[in-house]
């Protein structure tokens, strides 16, 4: 019985769940589920959760992961690049160089344009 | 390769043509957004001299020593020297090709661009001595193809994209899964540690993570449990774009396959699932391939069986010392060959059925002999590279003992003699006197002239095929 202490887990929390389903049930005064809107910081809400937005979106969250790869192989190098040196400050901006490429040909295509 | 060096730092030196295609993509990239739409043709050239370039320098290093770069992930050697020269010369005709179709179009500079990150993509998957590498080739290899497969934005071509790229993405994954499942089995994604640990490690794990590996591979090769995007990709694309995928990938994604099949410490049952996935892939393309109207669904077919002669070849890896210089000879005479008929398919754009050719000889005499010429070499003609090619394959599957697949494939060889003929027939046939105001179309310069000079080197492949087995 390997897996037994997590069966025995498993039963512990289907029981406490449905527990609490069944005290709300016996305890609850009317059987009407309380209509409140979606949580938005405070502000009122606009618009409905599951509305469309522009296509424009998609391609800004694409020139975003230009920035955000960026990111995830800088904080790594950070750690090393005083060791390695020089060399590894030029292998970085070579790979950021090749990066702006892509962003400035998203520019020049008109991905930044917002009207 | 006992006498293997390996270095840890990546050698500029020794992965100058990789580097070579890099740069100019992104420089090609960049030109092409500031060059007026009249003037996007400088960006071809500009890639054209790249890969000329890059091809140069692949032949100057074509008898240097193996060797291991960037800390054992990345292998020079003879392998990676022909898939180079396979490949680049291939884009280089590609882009010749596609110079022709896509002249003036609005994304003209973006079609090389993509042709470029593709080609290095597949340099990258032949070249990979470890499944992480393979995983970044796989990625690179595939993700531009998907944007040239729907390149002309019609309703076929993104029929064509959508079932390619989902059919990528869910053999991605499986690539991805088996990469991780080999690290559980093995403790390493080197292929020089996986030979040392495979043996000790559980049997059906890394079964599994090598199945699965070898089903990424499969999917950029076109071969059987993951052929159903090609037909659709190919037949929905453009002339140039179909040219390219029918080809290029299945060099780089074979020598990958034969890379890891000839790993020491494989399960005991690898050569024969690979015989299968052989013999299934060749039987199906050739029987798909029989009453095909429409060109382009012929020629896929056709490519698909095509690989299931090459997996033949994979299949005896480890077997037969003749495995891989067959291996590399085919496939060299395969992208000759292919690209030979695509270049004659892309100088006429029109022609989309059989029918579009009938009577083709009497107008473009050299073309028409041309086109012959290359189809009788994917039958595997004597003068022609692919009857070497195909000679050796069966010579090294004899060797490794699979005489029923050779019986196989002899049968299969024979029985596409029939669609190929079809084709042939149609040339020599009468035009029929109704339409033929309408399929007297002029052919494109540039796909004439390749289709006659690949027509010229697959029948100079085949009378020289001595001095160069002995160079592999």
């Amino acid at each position: 019985m390997e897996f037994g202490v997590a069966l025995i887990l498993l039963v512990v929390a289907l029981a406490i769940t449905l527990g609490v389903y069944g005290l709300s049930a016996l305890v609850r005064v009317v059987r009407k589920p309380l209509n409140t809107e979606p949580f938005l910081s405070g502000m009122p809400v606009l618009e409905h959760a599951v509305s469309r937005y522009h296509v424009r979106w998609y391609t800004v969250s694409i020139i975003f992961l230009a920035f955000d790869m960026e990111m995830v192989f800088m904080y790594p190098w950070v750690l090393v690049v005083g060791r390695i040196g020089a060399g590894a400050v030029v292998e970085m901006f070579a790979f950021l160089a090749v990066l702006v490429a892509a962003v400035i040909y998203a520019w020049r295509e008109g991905a930044f344009r917002w009207s | 390769m006992n006498t293997v060096s390996s270095g840890e730092e990546i050698s500029l030196d020794a992965v100058a043509p990789e580097l070579v295609l890099a740069l100019a993509a992104v420089a090609v990239l960049l030109l092409g957004s500031w060059l007026p739409r009249r003037r996007q043709y400088l960006a071809g050239w500009g890639a054209l001299a790249s890969v000329v370039a890059a091809l140069i320098l692949s032949m100057a290093r074509l008898t240097g020593p193996a060797e291991l770069t960037a800390a054992g992930t990345f292998s020079i050697d003879v392998s990676l020297n022909l898939v180079r020269i396979a490949v680049l010369a291939g884009t280089a005709v590609v882009i010749l090709l596609a110079g022709d179709r896509f002249a003036g179009d609005k994304r003209e500079s973006e079609f090389y661009v993509l042709l470029l990150l593709a080609a290095l993509g597949t340099l990258v998957l032949a070249g990979a001595s470890d499944l992480l590498v393979l995983g970044a080739g796989y990625l690179l290899a595939s993700i531009p193809l998907y944007a040239l497969a729907g390149y002309a934005k019609d309703s076929r071509g993104t029929e064509g994209m959508l079932k390619y790229y989902l059919m990528g993405a869910l053999f991605g994954v499986l690539l991805l899964f088996g990469i991780a499942l080999l690290l559980g089995a093995g403790g390493s994604t080197s292929y020089a540690d996986l030979a040392r640990t495979l043996p000790y490690a559980p049997t059906g794990v890394a079964a599994v993570g090598l199945l699965s590996v070898a089903a990424g591979l499969l999917f950029k090769a076109g071969a059987v449990p993951a052929h159903f995007w090609v037909p659709d990709a190919i037949d929905g694309t453009t002339g140039p774009a179909a040219a390219f995928i029918s080809t290029i990938p299945k060099v780089g994604a074979l020598v990958a396959l034969f890379r890891i099949s000839s790993l020491a410490g494989l399960p005991p049952g690898w050569p024969l699932i690979l015989a299968l996935l052989a013999a299934a892939t060749m039987t199906l393309g050739n029987l798909a391939a029989f009453f095909q109207d429409r060109v382009l669904r012929l020629l896929a077919y056709s490519t698909i069986s095509q690989v299931g002669y090459l997996l033949m070849i994979v299949a005896a890896a480890g077997h037969s010392t003749l495995a891989r210089p067959s291996l590399l000879f085919y496939l060299l005479a395969y992208t000759v060959t292919n690209l030979g008929v695509f270049a004659v398919v892309c100088a006429f754009p029109d022609h989309r059925t059989l029918n579009d050719y009938t009577g083709l000889f009497r107008r473009h005499r050299w073309l028409s002999l041309s086109l012959i010429i290359s189809l009788l070499g994917l039958i595997g003609t004597p003068p022609t590279a692919v009857f070497v090619g195909k000679l050796t394959a069966f010579t090294a599957a004899l060797d490794a003992g699979l005489g029923w697949l050779v019986i196989l494939a002899l049968a299969n060889s024979v029985a596409s003699v029939f669609y190929y003929l079809r084709w042939i027939h149609r040339l020599f046939q009468a035009p029929p006197a109704s339409t033929s105001g309408t399929t007297t179309a002029a052919a494109r310069t540039w796909g004439g002239r390749t289709a006659v000079a690949l027509a010229i080197l697959s029948l100079a492949l085949g009378l020289s095929t001595n001095p160069l087995l002995r160079l592999l």
